[in-house]
């Protein structure tokens, strides 16, 4: 053969493997393809729902929805190792498939953000889902095209392992164990809202998410709940519209004796301060106990008119009505309600067995007994102060180092792409 | 120091930044006046990263609970990032843009005042508080940034002639960008499990954040796949920052937004 006839021979040989190429590509699904499947996956999944009215679909509890996972796992492996050099298959993993099933899944999570969520309520948002769409046929079906895609994605990129793939790996891996264990293991989470209240015994009984009542493997007994209060502040409010009125860029500030402001045109001196007081004959007096209220003695002075005005105002409590001082105008000069700063509960908790543990709960620590977790959420804000309720949830989730270790992953693989970030390329 | 000093302290940080915005455009390549811009910018950030500190120390908690306290940090964040973007990649007409933003986010500051709230709820007072809000803030400045390159992009492709350089900024600035927003994502889920019980509840700022976070998902694997297209990604970025104002700001319009914890306080 001469030389000419090679270069001919390999010329053809190159234009024959760059048209393989391109048939090849072509045999998997673009974009168009793959949104329209992914929409009519989610059609399926309203048509589901509305044909078993509305019902809705939630996530079985152990041991099945570990079956399932495992089941999803095995499948998705068995078609990796056996199938994936299909058309099908080549696709699912594809880029343009994962694109498709991450938007129409945004789709959804908009829903999600528009309409109100709500359990029971009649009428064609029902019916549909709408109205309950994380627990829906077609978030579920969407959701289960993502964790198939993902999945696949996952295997090919992932075996055999080598190290360059790691961020990948650590961010799309991570996803799907996050998504599969938040998924699933709501079957298993348990939300418990307990009331407890000084004084009495101890209490196994609290109330579920569903308004129904469960009886804890536990007991518990609020020993003392105490709670911190900021200042009240002062505020300038207008009696016909019933709002506190403001100026421009001006604070309203926290109360305290000797304090001076000026709030929109009155200049304002508090010439006595009483946290916690009682209305007597001759005036207030300090008293701390259920009933007491936030009192001050307040000197105004109308910087524009110089009318000047003075008197008691109080926040007031359940026993006395709140008092302020009129100004000009249909203005009034009054102390509000003072905020929480801290509130905490010092509670006993006791197993079957009779064994005690004797905590104190507060917001943003909670605490651990028996594989639940107790979280200190409200009290009685009527009461305020001298609340002698304490609200507390209880909440079990088994599945959770699972959501631990994909969130884990996740944050490994951000730090990932921000280092991969500051590294591409400018031409 | 509190909101009443904020005029001033926005009024220097802006005339600052105004003067080195001038001084850099119109250098003529004399490298001494665009230095000199360099520093009235670096002055004008320094200005307000001041005020920022004294803040933080007069009101006893950091400056992260209002709207307003948030853009602060905005207008802090986008010229610091514009700088950096600078002084690596040479981009003026980026750190002028970046500019102007901060300075209108200063003017809708001083348009809509602060209160001086001392008070912190006790679910706030966490040591999730400043890394989950600090580090959106950040991720918000970083895509806001690609936002606007999208935006010259889509100018550039319409009406001039296109430079793949710009996606390629766009990508850098995405792809940090995303990183601090999955940060703050799951910052956000782990103290949500400290405090309330319970890492997703499906909130409204929940679930814009996700949805943000997805838009910007797509931007990315779009990138990925087909890093020739032009149109398509342009158009996904200005979209993906739609959904992250809305997430930002919008909703704390929407009706099912009124019990969420994420809704600023006035």
């Amino acid at each position: 053969m001469t030389s000419k006839g090679t270069r001919d021979k390999s010329k053809l040989q190159m234009k024959n493997e760059k048209l393989k190429i391109k048939q090849e590509a072509k045999a998997t699904w673009g974009y168009g393809e793959s949104f329209v499947i992914a929409l009519e996956i989610g059609i399926l999944g309203f048509i589901i729902e509305i044909f078993l009215k509305g019902q809705g679909v939630r996530s079985p509890h152990l041991p099945y929805n570990l079956y399932m996972v495992l089941v999803l796992v095995v499948i998705l492996v068995v078609i990796h190792l056996k199938f994936r050099f299909k058309p099908v298959v080549k696709w699912l993993s594809s880029i343009p498939c994962s694109v498709s099933a991450i938007s129409v899944y945004a789709l959804l999570v908009l829903l999600l953000g528009f309409i109100p969520q709500q359990q029971e309520q009649a009428g064609w948002l029902q019916m549909t889902g709408l109205s309950h769409l994380k627990n829906s046929w077609p978030f579920l079906l969407i959701q289960l095209y993502l964790l198939v895609s993902l999945g696949l994605v996952v295997l090919r990129r992932g075996i055999p392992f080598k190290l360059k793939n790691l961020g990948f790996l650590l961010n799309h891996f991570g996803l799907w164990i996050t998504l599969v264990a938040a998924g699933l293991g709501s079957g298993d989470l348990k939300r418990v809202t307990i009331d407890l209240y000084e004084k009495i015994d101890f209490s196994d009984v609290g109330t579920l998410t569903d308004q129904s009542r469960y009886n804890m493997p536990f007991a518990m007994k609020l020993l003392d709940f105490n709670i911190e209060l900021y200042n009240p502040k002062i505020a300038v409010a207008d009696r016909n519209k019933g709002e506190i009125v403001q100026k421009h860029g001006e604070t309203l500030p926290l109360i305290s004796k000797g304090f001076e402001t000026t709030l929109i045109d009155w200049k304002i001196k508090v010439k006595e301060y009483l946290p916690f007081a009682v209305r007597t004959d001759s005036g207030y007096t300090l008293s701390d106990r259920p009933g007491s209220m936030a009192v001050a003695f307040v000197e105004t002075e109308n910087a524009v008119t110089g009318d000047k005005a003075s008197g008691w105002i109080t926040t007031g409590s359940l026993m006395f009505e709140p008092r302020f001082l009129e100004l000009e105008g249909s203005n009034l000069l009054i102390l509000t309600e003072p905020e929480p700063r801290k509130f905490e509960s010092l509670i006993v908790f006791k197993d079957k067995k009779g064994l005690t543990d004797t905590v104190r709960l507060e917001v943003n620590r909670p605490h651990r007994f028996m594989g639940w977790k107790f979280y200190q959420i409200s009290y009685d804000t009527q009461m305020g102060k001298y609340s002698t309720m304490s609200g507390i949830e209880a909440v079990r989730d088994p599945w959770l180092p699972m959501v631990y270790t994909g969130i884990l992953m996740l944050l490994s693989g951000a730090v990932y792409l921000f280092w991969l970030g500051r590294g591409i390329r400018s031409e | 120091m509190n909101w009443t000093n904020f005029p001033f302290f926005a009024a220097t940080a802006s005339i600052l930044w105004i003067l080195g915005i001038i001084l850099v455009n119109f250098s003529r390549k004399r490298k001494t006046i665009e230095i000199m811009g360099n520093i009235l910018i670096a002055a004008g950030l320094a200005v307000l990263i001041s005020f920022l500190t004294l803040l933080w120390i007069n009101l006893d908690r950091p400056p992260l609970r209002t709207l307003g306290e948030t853009r602060l940090w905005y207008s802090v964040f986008l010229p610091l990032i514009g700088i950096i973007t600078f002084l690596r990649w040479g981009y003026k007409w980026f750190i002028t843009y970046a500019l102007l933003l901060a300075i209108l986010f200063l003017f809708i500051n001083y348009m809509h005042p602060e209160t001086y709230e001392k008070t912190l709820m006790p679910a706030l007072q966490s040591p999730w508080f400043v890394p989950h809000v600090i580090v959106y803030i950040f991720s918000y400045a970083l895509l806001a940034a690609s936002s606007l390159v999208a935006v010259k992009g889509l100018y550039e492709l319409y009406f001039k002639e296109f430079d793949m350089n710009t996606l390629h900024l766009a990508d850098n600035l995405v792809y940090i960008g995303f990183s601090f927003l999955t940060l703050g994502l799951l910052f956000g889920a782990l103290w949500a499990k400290e405090a309330w019980g319970h890492y997703w509840t499906w909130d409204p700022k929940e679930t814009w954040a996700f949805l943000t976070w997805l838009s910007y998902l797509v931007y990315m694997h779009f990138r990925t796949f087909q890093p020739k297209k032009t149109k398509a990604p342009l158009w996904t970025l200005s979209l993906a920052f739609i959904v992250l104002l809305i997430c930002w700001f919008g909703i704390n319009y929407l009706p099912s937004a009124e019990n969420s914890v994420h809704v600023y306080s006035r």
